[in-house]
């Protein structure tokens, strides 16, 4: 089912299907390893709900939600 | 990039590469994969290494001790990618691309291999010869993860070895490396329609004294590298004008007719194709024993919602106690060793029928100055930094800016911040160049104009002295007074951040990230030979450099007298009105002006102006200091004034240069200078006010 990313809730996984995010920030998100299809994990959320941290390729990488939500991603059903 | 004697100070103003003659050797990777470990031990120096993303934000230069050719390693700044979206990206690519070096060390972490491979085969692709250090092989085991380095060089075309940063031998075997005859890596397939398009470029290029890698790198970069980038590297290569610009059109023919013109669409086909090879090569060479990442009951305590904070209060306050309580005895011991110096000396200067004024110059003067810098300013840092350090080490200054991050987007400004703060605390300088981890340069500015609030390894110590000596009579209060001062610092850089993002730096917040690393169990030994000798050799450098002739001056100044008293005490008079007006008295003002090249000397210039016959007088104690300052009139209202006024006033001259320097913007300089002192000049009124009420 497609979401955005930020809609993930902590423990969540899922694939990413698109970037809308502005052209610096989704040059960069790729290069840091949020490609397309790629699998990733809501690990858990800042005191103040923002950032969100999220699981990727082995590493954490924490993005704000505002940036999160630019990200659609495909949620893996249980 | 961190503090060290080499980057905080006027150091950190110094960042030209050395003249060298023998083999250039380039470290490059991602951030926070042990890179400047690695480069450390192989070079032994003491470039500050942290658990953080971002430490090195300029290049660090050292001759590698390990090998027997001549042989200069240079340190690039980490970074995910040569697209240079930020700063540091840019410095590293421009490394890479432009400079000369023999090889390249692409040093990547085996616990997140497929993500570092994105940067390692960008890196193959014009480095003319190349090897991968895959790092952190030990911390990768624990995780369940191991890499197949064999399989990986036969993949990547070039040699692999496992190091991990902390295992000594490592870097022998890594320095060995260097001695083989190398290769360049394998090129990555981009597909055919692409691969078309180099090709045509490659027919035009090659036997023009251009080798196939740099042929293919300039086709691709002629796609997606941006106009100045292109003509740098035609530069580079030698490519005639006319020629570059016949392969510019090529290229954006290419794009229009291969992509519909959208540009945005080709870098993903690149990117995707790189990608796309980083996760074969990782699969193929990695064994995953058990899924990995996520965070631990460690990240659930130092991030959660309600312990987040108080656990941030409470390290703070365990640092801050142990620095004010440790440094009692060590100061009192310096102290007596520097009265016995002092002695001898003056005794050694009499016999030797030197001038009496002389004599006294060099002992009042020059040595007692000296002395109450050092005994005063060096315990606190010797234990306050190794502490931090372990903190830095561990992973945890990360999480900070992680749980700190929403406060600092409500005020315009990047979660970074609070990482350059903590750079701050230890030298300003320092952390104002540590700004450069901050991407949007709207943000950076506003990091960089209020970076002077944290007060620095200078500033420290005389907030623990007038503490202690007019509002706690026990270490335990102390801390806690001190820990409130730099609570209220950091509200204030809050609210100064957000009333300049409001004003002067309008702009919404822009987007970031940040990776949370490991923790990691460090290094004590190295923790505390690096903080320790490094802060002490800096501490004293400093201290000898700017003390012995600040003491000399001031001594001279506060003894020629003119009419009916001294120099000193003329300016001091002259500036008393203004001093007054915001609850301090002129000879403070005065101590701050003329402490403007390092502040260590405030105090004993405030002591030197008191004490009558111009020279500091004997100061075993701090309740003997406690009197003098009473006796010259100061109240509960001019120690709090004086504490607002220690942290919020004008930078020492080093930062206010190295904000020259960053911004290249004389505006800017100034309005460093000017918003730190108004909020102190402001804050000082608002006390004086709340003062007279009560």
């Amino acid at each position: 089912m497609l979401t955005s990313m930020s809609q993930l809730k902590n423990g969540e996984r899922a694939l990413i299907y698109s970037l809308e995010n502005k052209k610096d920030m989704r040059r960069r998100l790729i290069d840091i390893g949020f490609g397309t299809g790629t699998e990733v994990v809501c690990l858990g959320r800042a005191p103040f709900s923002d950032p969100i941290a999220y699981g990727i390729k082995g590493s954490v990488i924490a993005l704000r939600k505002a940036d999160a939500a630019l990200i659609t991603v495909d949620r893996e059903e249980n | 990039m961190g503090l060290t004697y080499s980057s905080s100070g006027s150091g950190a103003n110094k960042t030209s590469a050395p003249e060298f003659n023998g083999r250039r050797i380039l470290f490059a990777g991602n951030p926070n994969v042990g890179k400047s470990t690695l480069f450390n031990s192989l070079t032994g120096l003491h470039q500050h290494t942290g658990n953080w993303t971002g430490k090195t934000v300029l290049c660090a230069y050292g001759k590698c001790k390990e090998c027997e050719a001549d042989t200069l390693l240079i340190d690039l700044p980490g970074c995910y990618s040569l697209n240079s979206r930020s700063e540091e990206e840019r410095v590293a690519r421009d490394e890479i691309y432009f400079s000369e070096y023999e090889k390249a060390v692409i040093v990547c972490d085996a616990s997140c291999l497929e993500r570092h491979l994105f940067l390692a085969y960008q890196i193959l692709e014009i480095a003319p010869e190349a090897l991968i250090c895959v790092n952190l092989a030990d911390e990768a085991e624990r995780k369940g993860v191991s890499v197949d380095a064999p399989l990986l060089s036969e993949l990547t075309g070039v040699p692999c070895i496992l190091t991990s940063a902390k295992k000594k031998g490592d870097e022998k075997k890594l320095s060995a490396l260097f001695d083989k005859d190398g290769s360049g890596g394998n090129g990555i397939n981009y597909g055919d329609r692409i691969e078309g398009y180099i090709a045509s470029v490659c027919s035009l290029l090659i036997g023009e004294g251009i080798s196939r890698r740099q042929a293919r790198a300039f086709a691709l970069r002629a796609l997606d590298g941006g106009e100045d980038f292109v003509l740098s590297f035609a530069k580079r290569l030698s490519i005639h004008p006319s020629l570059t610009a016949e392969i510019r059109i090529l290229a954006d023919n290419f794009i229009a007719s291969a992509f519909g013109g959208n540009a945005e669409a080709l870098c993903d086909a690149i990117s995707a194709a790189i990608t796309a090879r980083a996760e074969k090569t990782a699969r193929q060479c990695t064994v995953r024993r058990r899924a990995g990442g996520g965070l631990g009951r460690a990240d659930k305590l130092l991030t959660g919602r309600f312990t987040a904070f108080p656990v941030m209060l409470a390290l703070l306050f365990f640092i801050l106690f142990l620095t004010v309580k440790g440094a009692n005895y060590p100061s009192d011991m310096l102290r007596r060793f520097f009265d016995i110096i002092e002695n001898g000396v003056c005794g050694l200067l009499t016999d030797l029928a030197v001038p009496t004024p002389i004599v006294k110059l060099i002992c009042e003067g020059m040595i007692r100055i000296t002395g109450w810098v050092i005994s005063v300013m060096l315990p606190p840092m010797a234990i306050f930094f190794p502490l931090f350090t372990l903190l830095e080490d561990i992973g945890y200054l990360p999480r900070m800016a992680f749980n700190l991050d929403c406060c600092f987007k409500g005020c315009g400004a990047c979660g970074k911040q609070s990482l350059t703060m903590c750079m701050g605390l230890g030298c300003n300088a320092a952390g104002v160049v540590g700004c450069r981890i901050i991407d949007s340069r709207r943000e950076r500015d506003i990091a960089l104009l209020t970076n002077a609030f944290m007060p620095c390894n200078g500033r420290f110590p005389m907030l623990i002295t007038v503490i202690g000596i007019f509002f706690a009579s026990s270490g335990t209060a102390s801390a806690v007074i001190l820990l409130a001062v730099i609570v209220i610092a950091v509200l204030m850089t809050l609210l100064v951040s957000k009333l300049l993002s409001s004003t002067l730096l309008r702009g919404v917040p822009s987007s970031f990230t940040l990776e949370l690393p490991s923790f990691r169990m460090p290094n004590i030994k190295q923790v505390l030979i690096r903080s320790v000798i490094d802060r002490t050799l800096f501490v004293l450098g400093r201290a000898v450099a700017v003390a012995l002739p600040a003491g000399a001056v001031i001594w001279l100044l506060s003894n020629t007298v003119i009419g009916d008293s001294s120099v000193i005490g003329h300016l001091s008079r002259a500036l008393d009105p203004i001093g007054a007006f915001i609850g301090l008295d002129g000879v403070i003002l005065l101590a701050f002006i003329l402490g403007l090249p390092a502040n260590e000397i405030v105090i004993p210039i405030i002591l030197m102006c008191y004490v009558s016959g111009g020279a500091l007088s004997d100061h075993s104690s701090l309740q003997e200091l406690g009197i003098i300052l009473k006796e010259n009139g100061w109240t509960a209202l001019t120690a709090v004034n004086f504490l607002i006024f220690t942290v919020f006033h004008w930078p020492c001259s080093t930062t206010v240069l190295t904000v020259k320097k960053e911004t290249g913007s004389i505006k800017k300089t100034l309005a460093a200078v000017i918003i730190p002192t108004l909020t102190g000049v402001t804050l000082c009124l608002l006390t004086r006010l709340i003062f007279s009420i009560i």
